[in-house]
């Protein structure tokens, strides 16, 4: 799955650090989810989607590989 | 994580302290035991493989320094792996405990392995993947400057 949370973060003058405090992750969690080696949950989604004011499908757009399981 | 409620972090340490203790008292009986074709329930030997026990079973329901969603997908997914190890391993025991009873005492190895199999070894192999997965992905990760 793509994302654009490094660019969003950018926007707001953010770093890794600042979002993972503010969506109760830790920082590696946020560089898993940025380099597509993790997933975020549903949850975590919005959060970063209220976070940013930006809807969860401009953040996350899936690829072809994940319509296959 | 709201669901699964575990030790805080602080108890890893005092799981490696025990597990260093077990360690110890091993090789003690290792390398005192004069008894050597019943070496394995000497009682350092008992001793160590009881402390292991306890030390894994601490860390195995030992937070991280920072548990999150991410922490637990890992933690699930070691769990799955454990579980079907150790299915092989049992499928697989008996073949070996019938190989080294013929080098140890079969009554005393039956003791032995009975603590080692259904306590020590699930738990070893879960808190060990665990550490490893852990460490492989997080090295993984490239931290921005």
């Amino acid at each position: 799955m793509k994302n654009n949370i490094r660019v969003e973060r950018a926007k707001l003058r953010m770093t890794q650090q600042d979002l993972a405090d503010r969506v109760h992750v830790s920082r590696q969690t946020i560089v898993a989810i940025e380099q597509g080696k993790f997933n975020p949950s549903t949850v975590l989604a919005l959060r970063m989607s209220a976070i940013f004011n930006t809807p969860v499908n401009d953040i996350f757009e899936l690829e072809e590989g994940d319509w296959k399981e | 994580m709201k669901t699964f409620k575990l030790l805080p972090h602080g108890w890893q340490t005092a799981g490696w302290t025990i597990a260093g203790m077990g360690a110890g008292m091993m090789l003690w009986g290792f390398f005192l035991d004069t008894h050597k074709e019943s070496f394995l329930v000497c009682e350092q030997w008992v001793i160590g493989v009881i402390l292991w026990t306890i030390a894994f079973l601490i860390m195995a329901f030992a937070q991280e320094e920072y548990e999150d969603e991410r922490i637990h997908s890992i933690r699930m997914n070691t769990l799955g792996i454990t579980a079907i190890i150790y299915a092989a391993m049992i499928i697989l025991n008996p073949l070996a405990n019938i190989l080294l009873s013929h080098i140890f005492s079969p009554l005393a190895y039956a003791e032995i392995s009975t603590i080692k199999g259904i306590f020590l070894r699930p738990l070893l192999i879960y808190v060990l993947l665990f550490k490893f997965f852990l460490w492989k992905e997080n090295r993984s990760l490239k931290y921005e400057e």
